[in-house]
């Protein structure tokens, strides 16, 4: 038992910290153009680069996605490596479509319920599965229809016609695609939930009003202690979530199901008091604080399409 | 990150497993569902349980060799709790002994003091209580107005305790008392044992908002104290403190989470017997609270580390409004399933509703007992986050 990061796993932190820092940090979410893509496939390269779409352990994939919503990284990096890799894997482990999706041939994403997708604007592929059948289309088969998105950096879009599609494969029923699913949702879930914490503090701390730092009062210091309290809550979920996937613990489906649920409300709840603390200046469209609402609110968008995180848990709980 | 269990902590599991099940009664599993809430008789399952755990080696297991205990390792004592938890095992008696006072002896005690005092404490038939708050003193413990005056190798205390757990049947008290003022609040305090029986000791007991009187007021009027009961040095009875609340901090958050997976799996139960388990807003809301339980469980396990590392610090009052949340939300949520189970009638029925509202209004206390919500916040935030102080 050693609930800790192991020190390969401290360095690959800081080499995401490091390049994402560097690349533009948050900054970065904003170079959405009006009609442009919402994706970011220049940061999606050099991930992959990095070894991003070959991790060897779920807790490495654990730690991409809460860099990335930290730094709020863009589609389709969340969309391809979080959901159609493990959809992929377990699927069809030696199709030629994972090799290039690795590799940045590719890049395939899900269509949930065959009727939504996200950042279809720069895949190749979409990805089904129903039942336990999963099949292909490529993106020019797809008709689609952008939908007015809540988050810049991660556009939906509903699935008008498909053209044809290909078989890939069969998922059993205990595949473990849903749990990596809702461990890389929890995981992204936790990053955008510390942004805002990290906000919340050093404006509280710097931020003065009748004279003295608004962190002094209890009525903020108390919201961020609570901010605290739910991510070290919503932490100890993905990391215990993540390693009973990795070690394909029986625990592994409720474990992940739980760290989804926790970390869906811990963002949401960290998201909105930032701005509450920020006051007038956070309810600004120039201020960082909305892009992290509006990420926490597409993250649970995506992980509620797959199931309602409390209902999956009361169906495993036998309930 | 890991959270695998070995084949040494199978190992000890099992023997956990098997030395509960052959010492608990064999109806016990029934008769826990029902839990009794009559004062006196849980007293008393408390006490007989607490010499059977220590007469078998299993209290304060981590605790040195020397002291009484096993020097196992706190995730040793996670496990041993977990297995409590499953057999709804009952609560040893003397949990301020245990999880406080023994602790700060340990660290501050002489020689004589713990040869004195450890044993008779792991059995349960010296029961301790801890003499903190004061009427002008509940969170702002540096406010202490009681009194200790040394007169040749005695002291004096006059003053008085209130709302001071278990002292209706506690033998001794670790007490915080004034023999000074100094430059800062909290200089001048000192720590000393208190013999209850000792003359000029009043302990009346409080009646509390659940009927039972589990806590109670310590009158103390020319108290006259022997010098060798100081614990720790005259004066430094602040940093003794600090030493009690962090040890209940670090440590007892592992035996709270216990009690409450216990009545959160009769929550389970209760939906069950009563037909609302498949209600979509019961199944809702014993997924939450699956989650929050879960919470303090992982949290502890993620404590472990911290602990082993190093003496418990600020941090550690996360588990503690962790589990005040988690246990109150347990017990109103039992509260909800009654309500919407009035019609029923059954044989059991006035029991389980005693039960409920007990374990409901006793919940109240959790926010306020062991650091109120709100100084524990307090101390998070300017410990932890940095934040500036507010007063």
């Amino acid at each position: 038992m050693d609930p800790t990061y192991s020190p390969e796993q401290i360095a690959f932190i800081a080499l995401l910290d490091d390049l994402l820092g560097k690349r533009g940090g948050v900054q970065r979410a904003r170079s959405v153009e009006a009609g442009g893509s919402g994706c970011d496939l220049s940061l999606f390269s050099e991930l992959l680069a990095i070894g991003a779409g070959d991790l060897p352990t779920e807790q490495d994939r654990a730690i991409l996605f809460e860099e990335a919503g930290r730094y709020l990284v863009r589609g389709p990096l969340f969309t391809t490596l979080g959901y159609a890799l493990p959809l992929l894997e377990a699927a069809a482990p030696d199709c030629e479509l994972l090799d290039a999706t690795r590799a940045g041939r590719a890049i395939p994403v899900v269509g949930f319920g065959a009727r939504t997708v996200s950042d279809a604007d720069a895949a190749t592929h979409i990805v089904f599965v129903e039942g336990g059948e999963v099949t292909v289309a490529t993106r020019e088969q797809c008709l689609l229809e952008d939908l007015s998105s809540f988050d810049p950096g991660r556009r939906l879009a509903r699935i008008r016609e498909v053209g044809g599609r290909s078989p890939l494969g069969f998922v059993r029923a205990d595949a473990d695609h849903r749990a990596r699913w809702a461990v890389a949702a929890a995981c992204e879930l936790i990053g955008v939930a510390q942004a805002c914490l990290d906000m919340a503090v050093t404006y509280a701390k710097s931020r003065e009003q009748f004279g003295r730092p608004i962190g002094s009062f209890q009525a903020v210091s108390h919201q961020c202690v609570d901010m605290y309290l739910i991510i070290e809550a919503a932490r100890g979920h993905a990391y215990y979530a993540a390693w009973a996937v990795q070690d394909r613990e029986p625990c592994a489906a409720l474990a992940a199901a739980q760290a989804v649920a926790c970390a869906g409300e811990a963002a949401l709840d960290c998201a909105q008091r930032n701005i509450q603390i920020h006051g007038a200046i956070g309810f600004t469209w120039e201020h960082d604080a909305h892009l992290f609402l509006r990420r926490a609110r597409s993250a649970i968008t995506l992980s509620t399409m797959v199931q309602d995180p409390a209902d999956r848990i009361a169906d495993l709980l036998g309930l | 990150m890991d959270f695998r269990e070995g084949h040494r902590e199978a190992a000890f599991r099992a023997e956990a497993r098997e030395w509960i099940g052959s010492h608990l009664p064999p109806d016990w599993q029934r008769t826990a569902a029902q839990r009794l809430t009559d004062p006196a008789t849980v007293m008393g399952t408390r006490r007989w349980w607490q010499r059977e755990l220590q007469a078998g080696g299993w209290i304060a297991l981590t605790w040195p060799t020397d002291y009484g205990g096993r020097g196992a390792s706190l995730l040793d004592q996670v496990i041993f709790n977990e297995e409590l938890a499953r057999a709804k095992a009952p609560e040893p008696i003397n949990v301020i002994g245990l999880y406080m006072v023994g602790p700060t002896v340990i660290e501050w005690g002489t020689p004589r003091q713990r040869e004195r005092y450890l044993p008779p404490l792991l059995s349960g038939d010296e029961i301790w209580c801890q003499g903190f708050s004061e009427p002008d003193a509940g969170s702002d413990l540096a406010a202490i107005r009681t009194r200790a005056e040394r007169h040749g190798d005695q002291y004096v205390l006059n003053g008085q305790k209130v709302w001071t757990s278990y002292s209706p049947i506690a033998r001794f008290c670790m007490l915080q008392a004034r023999t000074s003022r100094g430059a800062r609040r909290y200089d001048g305090l000192t720590c000393l044992i208190v013999d209850l029986t000792a003359p000029g000791v009043t302990v009346r007991p409080l009646t509390q908002i659940t009927g039972n009187a589990e806590f109670g007021e310590i009158f103390l009027s020319d108290v006259h104290v022997p010098a060798e009961n100081l614990l720790g040095p005259e004066g430094q009875g602040w940093a003794v403190a600090m030493t009690t609340l962090a040890h209940e901090r670090g440590t007892m958050p592992f035996a709270l989470e216990v009690a409450t997976r216990m009545l959160y799996d009769d929550l389970v139960d209760l939906a069950r017997q009563t037909n609302q388990a498949g209600d979509p807003r019961v199944r809702s809301r014993l997924a939450h609270l699956q989650v929050e339980l879960e919470s303090l469980r992982l949290s502890n396990l993620r404590a472990l580390g911290r602990l082993a590392a190093g003496r418990p610090g600020p941090e550690e009052a996360v588990r503690k409004l962790l589990w005040e949340r988690a246990d109150q939300a347990v017990a109103s949520c039992a509260m909800d399933l009654l309500d919407a189970d009035l019609a029923r009638v059954s044989d059991d029925w006035g029991e389980l509703h005693r039960q409920w509202r007990y374990h409901y209004l006793r919940s109240r206390a959790r926010s306020i007992e062991a650091g109120t919500t709100e100084v524990l916040k307090d101390m998070l935030a300017v410990r932890v986050l940095g934040l500036p102080r507010s007063r």
